[in-house]
């Protein structure tokens, strides 16, 4: 990481990539994703890639009915879908920031694609005051030392109005539980800051930073996915990082590693 | 055998009143994370035509007691204007803003360190200091437990004086530098290029409360001069500012003020006997 990027970071809680991913990666994934959506929620499930459709809830928020042509916004893992979404595992514009913001050996412990149609947002959740210690913020002895570093990549272009990414920069810090949980984001909050990305555009956060998306009030579908890592002592989320049956036969060492490594414990 | 549990505000006297308050979660979430608090109208129009005169009347004479450092390194600045009386030293004690002061700063345990006036003209901008960690000014720590109780060291009310715009004399900050754990890299940076600071254009007579530990700037002045009051706040053992003590003439002014009078006591770790809690 360069000084600004340390500096950015610890600050706000976040950092862009801008141009991440190649528009040929973000071409094959976005394949991928026609592919499967082509397939019965029967037909994607029998390949290890089953849909969990998203209604209203304390975390998702739908505020208009998705258009009747589209599959309803749906959850899928990702390492499943196929190779270029492997490759993710250990991205080089990526990987070497979140080894970085951990500081210790680590893994993978969740990899999903989100499908979002107009009408929904994320309510704000997560803030450093919310003692969730599996996303805690932490630096030390001129270290980062997280424990939850989540990438979004955008495989669509987000504009403030197609349902951006948003946070509250500085709430990696906060002493006091946010006022905000569980609404949906007001961009004329002063705390509240949009994040609209290109596709290919990735955005690394702390889980410990309060954060949400706008309303999606645009046409389009967003697609993004989130890899998301750990220290390797922690372990994975539930069905969010299986890999395909095949994955040993073709992924690298290093990939391997991130997705299946034992818990490994610093030794004192 | 165990003791009871105990605090010191329980086993002592110390009355502090750091546990009360009258600030919104809402503002203490957003001063935590943010650094700073923008306060509307702390000075009405009336108010201010009578803090503009006064600044006028200062800057061409000033009285006994204020002090007028040759050459300011960004401006022309006067130390310790409370001397001058009237809405000057009226403005060290807003009620509006003195719930802040004992919010983030330590209770009834607050007292004045510091007062000036600031006169920038076109051109003259205040440069960005380090905050957080980096920031030397061990006296400018910024302190809030995870119970929610602040113990801020020096905090600021700055006052404009004149209407500032984007790019036109007002106050900066990059949001959240109090807590940052590495020194900016902007040193050499025009502030207009520094990507996080958050320029913050406040109307005549409004403030912003700021812990000192944020990084901030002004920028210079777009049109003619402008000016800003400074009250500086600090925890009861807080020393005054080099040029701010108070002089007896001040102080006997005061006198029939409880609130005055509080903000210009002496510095003290504790109301005397504070610390002796006699039973029953």
């Amino acid at each position: 990481m360069t000084p600004e990027q340390r500096y950015l970071f610890d600050l706000k809680g976040y950092l862009v990539v801008r141009a991440a991913l190649d528009a040929a990666t973000v071409g094959q994934i976005n394949e991928i994703i026609d592919g499967l959506e082509k397939l019965t929620d029967e037909q994607s499930a029998e390949r290890g890639i089953a849909r969990q459709y998203r209604g209203s809830d304390s975390l998702y928020a739908t505020v208009a009915p998705p258009p009747p042509e589209r599959l309803a916004d749906y959850d899928t893992p990702a390492l499943p879908c196929g190779e270029p979404y492997e490759r993710l595992i250990d991205w080089p514009a990526t990987i070497g920031l979140v080894q970085e913001l951990i500081g210790e050996p680590m893994r993978l412990d969740a990899a999903s694609f989100m499908s979002r149609n107009p009408g929904g947002g994320f309510r704000f959740h997560h803030g450093y005051a919310e003692l969730l210690p599996y996303c805690q913020y932490a630096f030390d002895d001129g270290q980062f030392k997280c424990v939850s570093i989540k990438i979004g990549y955008a495989l669509t272009d987000v504009n403030v109005d197609d349902g951006a990414f948003v946070v509250i920069p500085g709430s990696h810090k906060s002493n006091f539980t946010n006022p905000l949980v569980g609404q949906v984001p007001d961009l004329s909050h002063p705390l509240v800051e949009a994040i609209p990305c290109r596709a290919g555009d990735a955005i690394l956060f702390t889980e410990d930073l309060s954060h949400a998306a706008v309303e999606n009030r645009g046409a389009k579908t967003r697609r993004t996915l989130f890899y998301s890592y750990a220290p390797a002592y922690q372990c994975r989320w539930p069905n969010l990082c299986d890999p395909a049956d095949n994955f040993e036969n073709h992924a690298t060492p290093g990939q391997i590693e991130l997705v299946t490594r034992p818990a490994t414990f610093v030794p004192a | 055998m165990t003791s009871p549990r105990t605090t010191e505000e329980e086993a002592f006297n110390l009355k502090s009143g750091a546990k009360t308050g009258q600030i919104s979660h809402e503002e203490k979430h957003f001063f935590d994370i943010a650094g700073y608090l923008v306060l509307e109208n702390v000075l009405d129009a009336g108010r201010l035509i009578e803090a503009r005169d006064a600044i006028d009347r200062i800057m061409a004479s000033p009285t006994n007691g204020i002090n007028d450092p040759a050459t300011g390194r960004y401006g022309r600045e006067l130390l310790n204007v409370i001397e001058s009386g009237g809405v000057i030293e009226d403005a060290m004690a807003i009620p509006r803003v003195l719930p802040y002061v004992e919010q983030f700063v330590w209770g009834r345990q607050h007292r004045l360190v510091g007062s000036r006036a600031i006169l920038r003209s076109p051109g003259e901008a205040v440069p960005l200091n380090q905050g957080g960690a980096a920031d030397p000014r061990r006296h400018a720590r910024y302190r809030c437990c995870g119970n929610g109780q602040f113990r801020c060291l020096m905090t600021t009310c700055f006052i404009a004086m004149d209407d500032t715009g984007t790019d036109n004399g007002e106050f900066c900050a990059i949001p959240a530098s109090h807590k940052s754990n590495l020194p900016h890299p902007y040193t050499k940076m025009k502030l207009r290029d520094v990507a996080p600071l958050e320029s913050i254009p406040l109307p005549a007579g409004s403030a912003v409360f700021i812990t000192e530990n944020i990084a901030h700037a002004f920028c210079p002045p777009a049109g003619g001069p402008q000016t800003w009051l400074a009250y500086h706040y600090g925890p009861s053992y807080m020393m005054n500012l080099p040029g701010c003590n108070p002089s007896t003439k001040t102080l006997e002014r005061t006198a029939a003020d409880p609130i005055k009078t509080h903000l210009l006591l002496k510095p003290y770790y504790h109301p005397i006997t504070a610390q002796r809690k006699t039973n029953g």
